[in-house]
C-alpha cells in the first residue's frame, strides 16, 4: 500500500490517465524550462589584472528618458561603439527611465552616464553656458562638475556690454571646454515641419514655442485634392500627446503651453521673424537701446515706453498697470518650477533666498507672497500710465531676450483681479483661462484631447487670416501622418525618423534646413552616487570613473555621430561643438568637433588608470544568478 | 422576501470584500516609497505639503493611516492625477462616460453576436459549423486585443478607408460645439438634437468596440452552446418535441430562455475583462476614455492614477456581479436563495 | 514510499502504461487536441533551438541584433523574415522571444500554482479559521480583474520582466486555491484517506502525500489553459511599457516597438512599401503560443470529462 502515489480507487474513479497526461505536459515544459534556463546564461571568466580601463573592461548603465526613441537610440550606438572596443569586457545596458523617476535619480546622482536635450528660453549664450559649466547649473550639478575658474568666466561674460569682446568670451570658454570634454554633444536638431500645400504664411524661428498662426493663411475655397470636410475658416493642427503643465505665464515652462500662450499673450517686445537676434516692438512702442534712453548706460535700468490703445480681449485698455501686474504676479507667487527666475534671478537682490508663495487658512484664504510687494515694487513699477521701468541688480544684456519669453507675456488686470485675483481662486483660474491682447483668444482646453483658439476680431493690426484653431492630441504619429496625407488636418507634428513618410507627398509642403536651439548631449557623471545606482549589478565602475579625462574623451570618440544623425534624425541635425548651437550669438565655427575614431577612443581608453584599490564589484551569489539569468 | 433577504445578505457579504480591496489597494499606495506623493503636486506651496501631512498622518503607525487613507477614500479624495491634471475623482468622472459607452456597446455585441453562435453550435453539435465555431471562439480568446485592434486599425482605416482610426468625433465638430452636459456624447447630442454628432458618434466607435467585444462573443459562444446543450436533453424540451411542436419553436421558445441564465453570469465576469481590454483598446483608437488615461498614466509611472482606476474598477466589478447574481437568482427557481 | 524490486516496479508502470496508451490515442483522435500539441510543441522546439536557428552575438542573446537601419521586406539580404525598428531581425527576434514566453509561462503559472495548492489544501483539510482566512483573500483578489490588479501592481515596482512576473503571480494563484480546496473537500472524505488516518499518519502527511497528489486533476485543464493566457496578459503589460525595453526578445514589446511603422512607409530598394511585417509576424507568434494551448488545454477538458468519455 504504502509506496504508492496513486490510490487504486483513484484510478478507478478515471484519474489516472489524467494524471498521466499530466505528467507528460509538465515534463515537457519543465524540460523545456530548463533547457532555457540553462541555455541562457554564459560562463563567467576569471579576470586578469590590468591598469588601464579598456584592458580590464567595465559595466555600466546608460540613462535615456523612455519615449524618446531618439535618445534609446543613441544610448545603443554608444552602447555598440564602446562594446566593440573590447567585446566581452565592456558591457553596457541601457535604460529608459520615466521623467519623474529621472528627476529623482538625477537629484541623487544616480545614474553614471544620460542622455538628454536642452532647449533655450531665451536667445543668449549664457542660457547655454550657465547649465552646463556653471556650479550651480543644472546639469553641471548633475554630473557633479565644479570648476570655480570657470564659474568666474561665465558670471563676467554675463554682463559684457561690447557684443565682439563678449563673444571671445565664449569662444575662449568653449574651447578650453572642448579639451576637458565634460558632455558630450551628439546633435543639433534642424527644423522640419510638414503642412498641406494650401497653407500659406509659415515661417520659422528657432525661438518660437510651436506656430504663430497670425501669420497663416489657407483659401476659402476647398482646393483640388482637399477632402469634403475642407474648411477654409479652421485651422487644424495635429500634435502629440500630452497637456499643458498651465496656461499661465506665471507657470507654464514647456512648449505645448507656451504656443497657447504665444498666440494669445503677447510680450512688450518679441523676436523679429525669422531672426533670433533682433527684437522688434511689441506691446511696446520701441526697444529700448542705449541711444534712444530705454536702457542706462551702466546697463542697469530698463524703461519701456507702451504702445497706447491696446485693447485686450475683455475690452479693457492696457496700460502700464497691466505689465507691472503680470510680472509682479509672477513673483509673487515665485513657483520653482515656473520660468520666473530668469526675471526673478536679475531684478530681485538676493533672489535665492526667497521662497515660493504660499497659502494658509481654511479654503486657502490667506496668500502669502513668495517675494514681497515692496521688494517688487523697488524693483519693477508703472511711472506713468504707458511707461513701466526695470531695475537690474547687474548689468545683464540678455535682459531683453528674458522679457520676449512667455513670461514677459501681459495679462488684463482687469479679468484676473475679477477672477479670484492673486490668491489661490485666482491662480487656480488662470491654470485654464486666458486674456490676453494677442491675434487669437483662448476657447477652450479639452484635457487630453485638443485645446481650440478664435481670432480675436479687434485684432491691432487686421484680425487674422484664420477664424478657428484647434490643436488636437493624436498619440500616434503614423494616424497623423495618415490624417495630414488625407487633408483632415492642416498640419501635423512628424517625427524626423518618419521623415520619408512626407517627403515627396503631393499636396504636402515639407520645410527643413534650419538649425533650432536643441542641443542633445551626453552627460557623464564625475561624482557617482555608488550607494543610489538603481541597478547595482549593471554598474561596476568606481564613483569618479568620468573625473578621468581620458575615460571621457574615449566615450567622445567611440560615438558614431553621423550614423546617429543618419539613422535617428534622419539627416535633419548637425553635430554641434559645444553647447551654443549653430545660428546663436556666441557660437564659434573655430571650435572642433571630436570625431568617430575607434583607434583614437582605444588609445584614450587605453590611457586611462585603473584606482589601485577595487571598488569591489560584488560577489555574485548563486540566488543572485538564478536572478540574473531569469531576468535576462 | 426571500429574494430581498438574498439580496441583504449578499449586500453584508460584500463589507469584507471591499474592505479587503481596500487593504489590498492601500497597500499599493504605501509600498510606493513616499505616500504623500499621491497627493501631492507641483503646484502646491509649502504650507499646503504640511497640510496633506497632517491630514493623512503619515507619521502615524500603518492602521491609523489606513483609517485615514480609507476616510479620504470614501469622501472622494483619491489622490491627484498628474496625467490629467486633476483630482484623480474628476478624472473618472471625465473619462468614465466615453469608457462606459464603449464597454456598453461592445457587451451589446459580444452578448447578440456569443448567443446566437452558442445557438447554432449547440444545434448542429459535432457538425462542421460547430467546429468552425470553436476553433474561431477559440482564436477569439487567444488573440491579442492590442495587435487585434492595431490589425483592425490597418484593414479597415488604413487599406479599406471604412472607418475612422480613432477619436469619438470629428474633428471638423469641435468647431461646432460638443455638447457636453452628461459627457455620455451619444446622449448629449441627441438633447440637443445634432444627429449628425450622434451618428458620427456611432460611427467612431464601431471599430473600438467590435475589437472590445472580440473575447467575450467566445466566451459568450461557449457558455451559451455548453447550456443549451445542458438544456435540449432537460425532460420538458424532449416533452415538447413529443408533443410536435417544431424544433424551430422548441429552441427559441423554450431552450433558449433557459440557456440564457447562466449565461448571465458569464456577463458580470466578462464586464472585468473588457475593463482590461479597454486599457489596451483605448490607447490605440485614442479614445479618451478611463483606458487611455491609465495607460498614459502607466507611461509616466503615475501610480497614484493607476491605482485609482483599479479601485474604481474593482467597486464596478464588485458591483456589477453581485446585481449578476441577484438577476440569476431572480431568473432561476432552482437557485436557493437560502 | 518504500523501494520497489523490479518485477514490482513492471508490475506498478503496467496498467499505467496502458492508461498512457489509452489517453495518447484519445488524442490522437481528437484533431483539435493534436493541432494545439503540435503548435506547443513547434515553440518549444523552436525556444530549445534558438541558437542554432538565430546565432547570437557577443553580449546578451535576448537582446535582438540591429543595424540601425529602416524595416526592411522578408527576403532581404541576410533577414529571412525582415528587419523592424532600428533594423533588428524579425526572426531573430521571434526565435527568442519564445524563450521568453516560455519563461513567463512556466515560471509564473507554476509559482502561481504551487501556492494556489498550498493554500487551497490548507484551507479545504483544515477548515475553520484557516479556511476562512484564505476563502476571504481569495474572494478579494477575484474580486479584482486580474489585468487591471496586474497592472496596480507593476505600476510601483521597477518595470523588469522579473517584476512583470511577480505582479501575474500575485493575480494568478487564487483560482488555482479555490479549485484545489473544493477538491481537497471531496478526496478527503475517501476511504483511504480515512485508511490512512486509521494507521496514524500525521495530518500534515495524509495532506501533502494522500490527498493533494489525489486532487490535482482538474487543475491540469487550468493550468494548460493558462499557460497560454499568462503569455497573451503579459505580451499585453508589455505593450502598454511594463516588462523589458525596446529591442527585447519579447513578442508583445516586438509589436509595440513596430506599431510606430505599422501605418506609415518605408522605403526598400528605393519603392516606398508598407512594412506589415514588424506588428503581424510577432502578433501571429503571441496568438500561435496562446492558441496551441488553447486547443490543447480544451480538447483536454472534453478527453478528461466523464460525461463525454466512452
Amino acid at each position: 500500500m504504502e509506496g504508492s502515489e496513486i490510490k487504486p480507487e483513484a484510478a478507478a474513479k478515471g484519474g489516472m490517465n489524467i494524471k498521466l497526461i499530466a505528467i507528460i505536459v509538465v515534463a515537457v515544459l519543465v524540460i523545456a524550462a530548463v533547457g532555457v534556463v540553462l541555455l541562457m546564461g554564459g560562463d563567467d571568466e576569471p579576470e586578469p589584472e590590468a591598469t588601464n580601463w579598456l584592458d580590464k573592461g567595465f559595466k555600466l548603465e546608460l540613462f535615456y528618458n523612455s519615449g524618446n526613441d531618439v535618445r534609446a537610440l543613441a544610448c545603443q550606438l554608444m552602447k555598440q561603439g564602446l562594446e566593440a572596443l573590447n567585446p566581452g569586457k565592456i558591457d553596457i545596458t541601457t535604460t529608459g527611465v520615466e521623467w519623474a523617476q529621472y528627476l529623482e535619480l538625477r537629484k541623487n546622482g544616480a545614474m553614471p552616464a544620460m542622455f538628454l536635450g536642452w532647449a533655450p528660453d531665451y536667445a543668449d549664450p549664457d542660457n547655454y553656458v550657465q547649465p552646463f559649466y556653471h556650479s550651480a547649473g543644472t546639469y553641471s550639478s548633475m554630473i557633479g562638475y565644479f570648476n570655480s575658474t570657470l564659474d568666474d568666466m561665465i558670471v563676467e561674460a554675463q554682463g559684457i556690454l561690447d557684443l565682439d569682446d563678449r563673444a571671445a568670451a565664449y569662444e575662449a570658454m568653449e574651447m578650453d571646454m572642448y579639451e576637458e570634454c565634460v558632455f558630450i554633444w551628439t546633435a543639433q536638431a534642424t527644423q522640419f515641419h510638414a503642412e498641406r500645400s494650401w497653407i500659406s504664411g509659415y515661417y520659422f524661428n528657432p525661438m518660437q514655442s510651436g506656430l504663430v498662426y497670425y501669420s497663416f493663411d489657407k483659401p476659402d475655397v476647398a482646393p483640388a485634392g482637399a477632402p469634403s470636410s475642407y474648411d477654409g475658416d479652421t485651422f487644424v493642427m495635429a500634435t502629440i500627446d500630452g497637456n499643458p503643465e498651465s496656461l499661465d505665464t506665471a507657470v507654464g515652462y514647456e512648449t505645448a503651453g507656451g504656443e497657447i500662450m504665444q498666440n494669445v499673450y503677447e510680450n512688450l517686445i518679441f523676436y523679429n521673424g525669422t531672426s533670433a537676434s533682433e527684437l522688434i516692438p511689441v506691446l511696446a512702442s520701441e526697444v529700448p537701446t542705449v541711444d534712444n534712453g530705454g536702457i542706462s548706460e551702466d546697463g542697469l535700468t530698463y524703461i519701456f515706453h507702451l504702445k497706447e490703445d491696446v485693447k485686450f480681449h475683455d475690452g479693457t485698455d492696457m496700460t502700464s498697470e497691466d505689465v507691472k501686474y503680470s510680472l509682479a504676479r509672477a513673483l509673487m507667487l515665485n513657483d520653482p518650477h515656473s520660468p520666473v527666475w530668469m526675471v526673478g534671478q536679475v531684478t530681485i537682490p538676493d533672489y535665492y533666498s526667497y521662497d515660493q508663495g504660499s497659502y494658509s487658512g481654511s479654503e486657502n484664504a490667506t496668500f502669502t507672497p513668495g517675494i514681497p510687494d515692496d521688494v517688487i515694487d523697488a524693483a519693477i513699477w508703472a511711472s506713468d500710465d504707458y511707461t513701466i521701468q526695470i531695475n537690474l541688480t547687474s548689468a545683464y544684456p540678455a535682459f531683453l531676450y528674458v522679457m520676449a519669453y512667455n513670461i514677459g507675456g501681459v495679462m488684463s488686470k482687469d479679468y484676473v483681479e475679477a477672477n479670484g485675483g492673486i490668491s489661490y481662486d485666482g491662480f487656480l483660474w488662470m491654470y485654464n483661462h486666458m486674456c490676453g491682447t494677442g491675434p487669437y483668444q483662448f476657447v477652450e482646453w479639452e484635457s487630453s484631447n485638443y485645446i481650440s483658439m478664435v481670432r480675436y476680431d479687434e485684432y491691432r493690426d487686421g484680425p487674422a487670416a484664420i477664424k478657428n484653431v484647434v490643436i488636437q492630441q493624436i498619440a500616434d504619429a503614423a494616424t497623423r501622418i495618415l490624417l495630414l496625407k488625407a487633408g483632415d488636418v492642416d498640419c501635423a507634428a512628424v517625427p524626423r525618423f518618419q521623415k520619408a513618410d512626407v517627403e515627396g507627398v503631393v499636396g504636402i509642403n515639407v520645410t527643413q534646413g534650419i538649425g533650432t536651439f536643441n542641443i542633445d548631449f551626453l552627460g557623464l557623471n564625475q561624482a557617482l552616487n555608488l550607494t543610489a545606482l538603481p541597478n547595482p549589478e549593471k554598474t561596476n565602475v568606481p564613483a569618479d570613473f568620468f573625473a578621468d579625462k581620458n575615460v571621457r574623451l574615449a566615450f567622445a570618440h567611440a560615438f558614431d555621430y553621423a550614423k546617429y544623425i543618419d539613422s535617428g534624425l534622419k539627416g535633419t541635425a548637425i553635430q554641434p561643438n559645444g553647447p551654443i548651437p549653430m545660428g546663436m550669438f556666441g557660437y564659434s565655427a573655430n571650435i572642433p568637433l571630436y570625431d568617430f575614431n575607434m583607434t583614437k577612443a582605444a588609445d584614450f581608453l587605453k590611457a586611462s588608470d585603473v584606482p589601485a584599490v577595487d571598488a569591489g564589484a560584488g560577489a555574485d551569489t548563486v540566488l543572485d544568478m538564478i536572478i540574473a539569468r531569469i531576468e535576462i | 422576501m426571500r429574494l430581498l433577504n438574498y439580496i441583504i445578505r449578499r449586500l453584508l457579504l460584500l463589507i469584507p470584500v471591499l474592505l479587503g480591496v481596500s487593504i489590498i489597494v492601500f497597500t499599493l499606495t504605501r509600498i510606493t516609497g513616499n505616500p504623500a506623493a499621491a497627493y501631492i503636486n507641483e503646484k502646491m506651496s509649502q504650507s499646503q505639503i504640511d497640510q496633506v501631512f497632517e491630514r493623512y498622518h503619515f507619521d502615524e503607525p500603518i492602521w491609523t493611516q489606513f483609517i485615514y487613507w480609507l476616510q479620504g477614500v470614501i469622501q472622494g479624495d483619491w489622490g491627484w492625477s498628474r496625467t490629467a491634471s486633476l483630482p484623480v475623482t474628476d478624472a473618472i468622472l471625465k473619462y468614465f462616460p466615453a469608457t462606459f459607452e464603449l464597454t456598453i456597446l461592445s457587451i451589446i455585441i459580444a452578448v447578440v453576436i456569443g448567443i446566437l453562435l452558442g445557438m447554432s453550435s449547440a444545434v448542429r453539435r459535432n457538425k462542421p459549423f460547430d467546429h468552425v465555431t470553436r476553433v474561431v471562439s477559440l482564436i477569439g480568446v487567444s488573440l491579442p486585443i492590442f495587435w487585434l485592434a492595431l490589425i483592425l486599425q490597418f484593414v479597415f482605416y488604413y487599406q479599406l478607408k471604412w472607418f475612422p482610426a480613432g477619436g469619438r468625433y470629428d474633428i471638423s465638430f469641435i468647431i461646432s460645439g460638443v455638447p457636453r452636459f452628461t459627457g455620455f456624447l451619444l446622449i448629449d447630442s441627441l438633447m440637443v438634437g445634432n444627429f449628425n454628432l450622434f451618428f458620427n458618434g456611432i460611427y467612431h466607435l464601431i471599430l473600438p468596440a467590435v475589437t472590445l467585444s472580440f473575447g467575450t462573443i467566445a466566451i459568450v459562444t461557449r457558455i451559451m452552446r455548453n447550456s443549451m446543450l445542458e438544456v435540449l436533453n432537460l425532460d420538458y424540451i424532449r416533452t415538447a418535441r413529443a408533443k410536435g411542436l417544431s424544433d424551430r419553436s422548441v429552441i427559441w421558445k423554450h431552450a433558449r430562455k433557459n440557456a440564457m441564465i447562466p449565461t448571465t453570469t458569464v456577463i458580470g465576469l466578462a464586464f472585468g475583462g473588457l475593463l482590461g481590454g479597454a486599457v489596451l483598446t483605448e490607447s490605440i483608437f485614442y479614445w479618451p476614455g478611463l483606458g487611455r488615461w491609465s495607460a498614459n498614466s502607466i507611461r509616466v509611472l503615475d501610480s497614484t492614477s493607476v491605482i485609482g482606476f483599479c479601485l474604481l474598477v474593482a467597486f464596478i466589478y464588485v458591483i456589477v456581479n453581485l446585481a449578476v447574481d441577484v438577476m440569476y437568482a431572480y431568473l432561476d427557481p432552482r437557485v436557493r436563495l437560502g | 514510499m518504500t523501494a520497489l524490486g523490479l518485477g514490482g516496479l513492471s508490475q506498478e508502470l503496467r496498467p499505467r502504461i496502458k492508461e498512457l496508451r489509452n489517453s495518447l490515442s484519445l488524442i490522437r483522435e481528437n484533431i483539435t487536441a493534436m493541432m494545439g500539441l503540435i503548435m506547443v510543441l513547434s515553440i518549444v522546439i523552436i525556444a530549445l533551438l534558438a541558437p542554432v536557428i538565430a546565432p547570437p552575438g557577443l553580449g546578451d542573446p535576448m537582446v535582438i541584433p540591429k543595424d540601425f537601419g529602416d524595416p526592411q521586406p522578408p527576403g532581404a539580404p541576410g533577414h529571412l523574415l525582415g528587419t523592424g525598428k532600428w533594423g533588428s531581425d524579425m526572426l531573430y527576434g521571434l526565435v527568442w522571444g519564445a524563450r521568453t514566453s516560455i519563461t513567463i509561462a512556466v515560471f509564473v503559472v507554476f509559482t502561481a500554482m504551487i501556492v494556489g495548492i498550498m493554500l487551497g489544501a490548507l484551507s479545504g483539510y483544515y477548515g475553520g479559521k484557516v479556511d476562512d482566512i484564505i476563502m476571504r483573500l481569495t474572494d478579494v483578489f477575484l474580486s479584482l480583474p486580474a489585468l487591471i490588479l496586474a497592472m496596480a501592481i507593476a505600476s510601483i515596482l521597477e518595470r523588469t520582466l522579473i517584476n512583470l512576473m511577480l505582479a501575474l503571480i500575485i493575480v494568478w494563484w487564487p483560482p488555482y486555491a479555490r479549485l484545489i480546496r473544493a477538491q481537497v473537500l471531496s478526496v478527503k472524505e475517501n476511504t483511504y484517506v480515512e485508511a490512512a488516518r486509521a494507521i496514524g499518519a500525521s495530518r500534515n502527511r495524509i495532506l501533502f502525500k494522500h490527498i493533494v497528489p489525489n486532487s490535482l486533476s482538474p487543475i491540469i485543464v487550468s493550468v494548460t489553459m493558462d499557460m497560454g493566457a499568462v503569455v497573451l496578459v503579459a505580451a499585453g503589460l508589455s505593450y502598454i511599457g511594463f516588462g523589458v525595453e525596446t529591442g527585447y526578445a519579447e513578442w508583445g514589446r516586438m509589436v509595440s516597438d513596430g506599431q510606430q511603422f505599422f501605418l506609415s512607409t518605408v522605403y526598400y530598394l528605393g519603392e516606398p512599401i508598407n512594412p506589415w511585417w514588424v506588428v503581424v509576424f510577432p502578433g501571429t507568434m503571441i496568438l500561435l503560443f496562446t492558441m496551441g494551448f488553447s486547443l490543447l488545454g480544451d480538447s483536454l477538458r472534453d478527453i478528461l470529462d466523464p460525461r463525454l468519455r466512452r
